[in-house]
């Protein structure tokens, strides 16, 4: 019975008039940003120390987007984005080379009664996170390096209310298409958000119920954001506090018990100052995390490690859509289970062009 | 994770001693690829897509390919002779909006209700000159105007007047986009379409 409830989201979002057809418009889009990095690696092992120059593509991407107007103030919306690899024309993996490598994609309505869509998509609690992260996508600089939730899901079903006094709350149901008996809700799975916007203060909090993280751990997990962010002139400060314990079907990509665990507490907190065409930026974040494995035939191990990076950048806007840059992060790891430390030290200098 | 509460209270802190000015900065329009990464889908479809690169209409079909400014009615109170495009509803429906309207959309709103209200109905008379200061800065922005003319007297008044509200609108240059007429009660309107220089 809860499929009726996908209609009914539709219908919410249609006038009874809704017949009309009018323009369709497209809009192309994109970023290209490339950065030669130099990183060191150095761990408590003896003999894997490591260190290289690499040219990393980051996110570089193309997209396009538009909408037609069905009738007054409803619109039928698109938008399609892919990935493209600046560095090697291709992804890189070596299970899975592509030239596009997708990302968002998307059909839906959007009117007064806010935003229905479909397709595949950044999960909301990953779009809560705004700009907060001020290297996203950086090798060493993204938050995902201590952070989980950073996902893009597919199959999903979004619905985003329209701003009210600020506020917006979206929803997206993340459909399992499992066989058997998992994940076949139209809300076992979902990832939610609350945002405030008012002139320079933005606030999020989002929830990701039984969803599967898109970086560090890569399971099913229950995860709790809070986003904060506020600009003044040229400053900006921010920051994410989050809670990450294993999901219903954790296990599924673990092991084949249920007494396996995960809990994390992490964070960060980033600045940004605006000097002239300069843009100074810091940003710190720590994370510790708690993990019960439970092997088959095996007692439950536990392990708990922390992860704590720093990372320090200027920016130089050669123009609204051009700028280039430099920074510089330092990520060490200390595993407590097995008295293992790893240190990794990345620094990039780079461009990024925006049409 | 203790350092997190006096991290977040210092914070707080902060934002509490700004609070004063906290809701100074505005709401702007980013690049599409910034905006496509966030959730007010609205924003990025709707509330600051008015620069579309391809527009296909289903009667006409595609109608331009390249970057494509909508034109900005002159004459928009005659129902009767209004072209196919209408950016004066396009800014009332951004106007009545109750999400936040994109700076650089008010700013073209200015832009438009400043020229439209400073531009004669018909022929323009007085200096150009004079006019043209005034109207220095619709770059980029594209214009429908239009003047009347009989059969009888042929099109040169319509277009000296059409000259004359080009050059007052664009000061820095124009490229003409399109021409049409369309029949009144004496002759006809002859309409241009154009755009300003950037």
């Amino acid at each position: 019975m809860k499929k009726l409830l996908l209609p009914l989201a539709i219908a919410a979002v249609m006038p009874a008039t809704a017949f009309a057809m009018g323009e369709t418009d497209t809009t192309f889009y994109g970023k290209m940003n490339v950065t030669a990095v130099n990183s060191n690696f150095e761990s408590s092992i003896e003999g894997t120390d490591e260190s290289g120059w690499n040219l990393n593509s980051n996110a570089s991407r193309v997209g396009f987007k538009g909408k037609t107007e069905l009738s007054e103030g409803l619109y039928a919306i698109y938008k399609a984005e892919v990935e493209v690899f600046v560095d090697s024309g291709i992804s890189g993996s070596s299970s899975d080379d592509q030239t596009f490598k997708q990302r968002n994609i998307y059909v839906g309505l959007s009117g007064n009664y806010g935003t229905i869509f479909a397709g595949r998509s950044d999960s909301v609690l990953k779009l809560s996170q705004a700009k907060v992260d001020l290297f996203g996508d950086l090798q060493g600089g993204d938050i995902k390096n201590w952070m989980s939730g950073e996902t893009r899901s597919s199959n999903v079903i979004n619905y985003s209310t329209p701003e009210m006094a600020g506020f917006q709350f979206s929803v997206m149901s993340i459909l399992g298409e499992d066989a058997g008996d998992r994940r076949d809700g139209l809300l076992d799975s979902y990832s939610a958000g609350l945002t405030f916007k008012h002139g320079g203060l933005y606030l999020a909090l989002a929830r990701d119920e039984n969803v599967k993280s898109g970086s560090l751990e890569k399971a099913f997990l229950n995860i709790n954001r809070f986003v904060a962010s506020y600009s003044l002139g040229d400053l900006t400060v921010g920051g994410i506090y989050q809670q990450a314990e294993e999901g219903d079907n954790y296990d599924q990509n673990t092991f084949d018990l249920s007494n396996s665990s995960y809990d994390e507490d992490s964070y960060m907190l980033s600045a940004s100052y605006k000097l002239g065409n300069f843009k100074l930026k810091a940003q710190y974040g720590e994370g510790e995390y708690d993990i019960q494995l439970a092997p088959v035939g095996g007692s439950v191990v536990s392990d708990k490690f922390e992860r704590e990076a720093w990372i320090l950048g200027v920016d130089y806007s050669l123009a609204k859509t051009t700028k280039i840059y430099t920074y510089y992060s330092n990520i060490e790891s200390n595993d407590n289970l097995v008295s293992y430390s790893e240190e990794d030290d990345v620094f990039g200098i780079g461009m990024e062009h925006k049409f | 994770m203790k350092k997190i509460t006096w991290m977040a209270l210092a914070l707080a802190g902060s934002l509490q001693l700004t609070s004063a000015s906290l809701f100074a900065a505005s709401d702007e329009c980013s690049p599409d690829v910034d905006m496509a990464d966030s959730l007010d889908f609205s924003k990025l479809h709707i509330e600051c897509d008015d620069n579309p690169d391809i527009v296909y209409d289903p009667k006409e079909g595609t109608k331009l390919f390249g970057k494509h400014a909508k034109a900005i009615d002159t004459y928009a109170n005659d129902d009767a002779d209004k072209p196919s495009v209408k950016p004066a509803q396009q800014l009332a429906y951004r106007e009545s909006s109750k999400t936040s309207v994109p700076q650089q959309d008010l700013s073209t709103a200015k832009k438009v209700a400043k020229a439209t209200a400073a531009t004669p109905r018909s022929s323009v008379s007085g200096s150009a000159g004079a006019t043209a200061a005034a109207e220095s800065d619709n770059a980029g922005l594209a214009f429908n105007i239009r003047e009347p003319f009989t059969t009888t007297g042929g099109p040169e008044s319509a277009l000296k007047g059409l000259y004359v509200q080009m050059a007052h609108y664009c000061p820095n240059g124009w490229e003409k986009l399109k021409e049409w007429s369309v029949p009144n009660q004496s002759g006809y309107y002859l309409h241009y379409q154009f755009q300003c220089a950037k």
